[in-house]
């Protein structure tokens, strides 16, 4: 398949641009998604990272064709995957194509499991959609191999079992042995450990990295953990508001981040080190995507908006900075020195949530 | 520093058939909460952690006589409310309240918030204008507009809905108040503002807390001594910097070496002790020290008696035979 060929490390696997997704709700129409563009390259984790409404989940639904019909619709964009562009092919091509080149692992195993369906059978459907020559037996034995694969012990006689009785860890190894099932060239994660303890966390986020190293796969993970990102990530994309607002590889993210945003979620994050002081928070909310403030999203929230009007009147264009940094700021070369002041002068200003 | 709570042996056992049991065979117990000892100080804050299944919500709400205890003794403020009735409880409410997770579940979508925040001091019996007042000066001081009063939660931000519901338990002065996980369901930039809020509300109305969380990081940031349960038993307790910077248990560190560190350069340099398995079913817990089937320490003893907790300094103590035995032995 061409898209196989694509894989080696680093080359171009799924490229979207302009992805916009338009959602009707009762009191007017929102988007969710603007204008988002991004490239995922063969062999990465891509970690995507934003808070509730950013964007994260709906752009990855869109992408997979999974937005409810009716209420929300992509109004503009590409992404292409090997040739096809995802978002123009025929609802019947897509659906060939999911689980096939492309998958997904859901957050919350328990409802993406069919409740009244035993687990081999489940994992025998995810491989049987794209190998339909494959005979009862054939499927069967490529079934075990899956589960044993994400390390299901006696997964012969796990088969046989419904996902009730699994934990929320096993049944989360069994998503991810769904969505490995036929190689894809992308698995797309969306908050695959944010139900599970932080014991089970560790465990599932190194099956992952094996999974990928295994099977060669490029992930885009969703997640609002950046602890979870700095586990797996190679590069990542924050969001806010619907609209990418930094990208860059993990470490400058931690190191140097370069949109006020990401610097403030880095310091409101709880940290296990250090000295226990008063914690710096991000003052008001997330905006109301009926009413986004004029210019920048992020100026009601935002240390560097004070008094600087091009903050209030234009929305800033995503900038390349040195070293593949991206960043939408008017003062990217700011946010350094911004975030080193003391704790307190972040906290003045801007409503409470 | 006199003790605002003190809990001895306390169990909640819950009856739990299996679908293998047949209806005349005696019924099997769920061991949630399973001989657990604490005590709260004026002024401090306990942080329960534990996994799901550990049994740090029922704990909570069995301190709190939301459950009734199965064995063991609760001492509210010197006066044992083991015993106490509904009806006896309910004066003895004002000074225990509680917090929950969920902000969209625990306020009632069809009340206006004065009339959420004002319903505590109605059962206490407060006259309407100075419930008025009060819930006027709780919105200010939980960072809300007092003219909010009359709108209804779902108007509200989740972040918010937490602030009412804080104004809501802390409007009766209480001494106690529990929190169960109150910042898991917020985006981390509010779960900030909620912790700081909380500190600063206990700083200024010498409260205690009870605080319930998975989260080792943001416990880090709030309490002063840390209990972390594993089915239904406390395994380790003792000041803060002792657990997080010193674990005995090692559940503790394999839980501390669980959480992901914020340091990309950092992956794979760490040496993580990732648990096999997952915690084992409470309904059919092992023998001897619970957490032996995931322990890469435990020996012929841990599967035959369970483990006591016992002190290893002044603020530290701990549920282990093989950590609490005497260096010369190890």
């Amino acid at each position: 398949m061409a898209i196989r060929q694509q894989q080696e490390r680093g080359a171009p696997v799924l490229e979207v641009r302009d992805l916009t997704v338009e959602i009707r709700t009762k009191r007017g129409t929102i988007t969710p998604v603007d204008r988002l563009s991004f490239t995922l390259r063969g062999g990465e984790v891509l970690g995507l990272v934003g808070e509730s409404g950013s964007g994260k989940s709906v752009s990855m639904m869109a992408l997979m064709g999974l937005l409810p019909a009716g209420a929300a619709r992509v109004t503009s964009g590409t992404a292409f995957l090997g040739g096809t562009d995802l978002l123009s092919v025929s609802p019947k091509r897509l659906n060939s194509m999911r689980g096939g080149v492309v998958s997904m692992v859901f957050q919350d195993p328990m409802s993406a499991l069919n409740p009244v369906m035993r687990v081999g059978d489940q994992v025998m459907e995810a491989v049987r959609v794209h190998h339909r020559g494959l005979g009862r037996k054939g499927l069967r034995a490529r079934a075990v191999e899956l589960l044993e694969l994400v390390g299901i012990t006696d997964a012969g006689e796990r088969m046989n079992a419904y996902p009730h009785e699994f934990s929320g860890g096993m049944r989360q190894r069994v998503m991810i042995a769904m969505a490995a099932a036929n190689e894809p060239a992308v698995i797309i994660a969306d908050e695959p450990t944010t139900a599970l303890d932080v014991t089970v966390q560790a465990q599932i986020l190194e099956l992952l990295q094996d999974m990928k190293e295994r099977i060669g796969s490029a992930i885009i993970l969703i997640t609002h953990d950046l602890g979870v990102i700095a586990e797996i990530a190679d590069r990542v994309m924050v969001m806010y508001a619907g609209g990418k607002v930094e990208e860059a590889a993990v470490q400058p993210i931690f190191d140097a981040p370069r949109h006020p945003y990401t610097a403030s979620l880095l310091a409101s994050m709880p940290k296990l080190s250090g000295a226990v002081t008063t914690m710096r928070t991000i003052p008001g909310a997330p905006p109301d995507l009926l009413a986004l403030p004029q210019g920048c999203r992020f100026n009601p929230r935002c240390p560097l908006a004070d008094g600087r009007t091009e903050c209030h009147t234009r929305a800033p264009e995503l900038v390349h900075l040195d070293g593949g940094q991206q960043s939408a700021c008017h003062f990217p070369a700011e946010v350094e020195k911004a975030f080193s002041r003391s704790s307190d002068q972040i906290e003045e200003g801007g409503e409470r949530a | 520093m006199p003790r605002i709570l003190e809990v001895t042996g306390l169990k909640k056992h819950f009856p739990h058939r299996s679908r293998n049991t047949l209806p005349w065979r005696p019924r099997t117990m769920v061991k949630s909460v399973d001989g657990v000892d604490l005590d709260l100080e004026v002024g401090e804050t306990l942080a329960i952690v534990g996994e799901s299944g550990s049994g740090k919500t029922t704990l909570a709400r069995t301190v709190l006589k939301l459950y009734e205890p199965t064995a063991g003794r609760i001492v509210l403020d010197g006066a044992d409310i083991t015993e106490h009735s509904l009806r006896r409880m309910t004066p003895i409410r004002r000074n225990m309240q509680m917090v929950f997770q969920d902000p969209v579940g625990s306020l009632n979508p069809r009340a206006e918030v004065a009339a959420i925040v004002e319903e505590p001091l109605r059962v206490q019996g407060m006259r309407p204008a100075e419930r008025r007042r009060r819930v006027a000066e709780m919105l200010e001081l939980v960072g809300l507009n007092p003219g909010y009063g009359s709108r209804y939660p779902h108007e509200f931000s989740g972040g918010q809905r937490q602030r009412i519901a804080i104004a809501r338990a802390l409007s009766v002065d209480p001494k106690l108040v529990v929190l169960d996980e109150p910042v898991s369901a917020l985006d981390v930039s509010i779960q900030a503002q909620i912790i700081n809020l909380l500190v600063e509300l206990r700083r200024e109305l010498s409260m205690s807390y009870l605080f319930i969380s998975h989260d080792l990081g943001v416990v880090r940031q709030i309490a002063d001594r840390i209990a972390v349960m594993y089915l239904g038993r406390i395994v380790e307790e003792g000041a803060r910097d002792d657990v997080l910077l010193a674990p005995k248990h090692p559940y503790t560190q394999a839980l501390l070496s669980a959480v992901p560190i914020d340091n990309p350069a950092l992956r794979g340099v760490r040496r993580r002790r990732v648990l096999a398995g997952d915690t084992p079913n409470p309904a059919n817990p092992p023998t001897g020290c619970p957490f032996r089937t995931r322990c890469w320490l435990a020996t012929d003893t841990c599967a035959t008696t369970a483990p006591e907790l016992l002190s290893v300094s002044p603020t530290q103590r701990v549920s282990c035979h093989v950590a609490t035995e005497p260096p010369q032995t190890r």
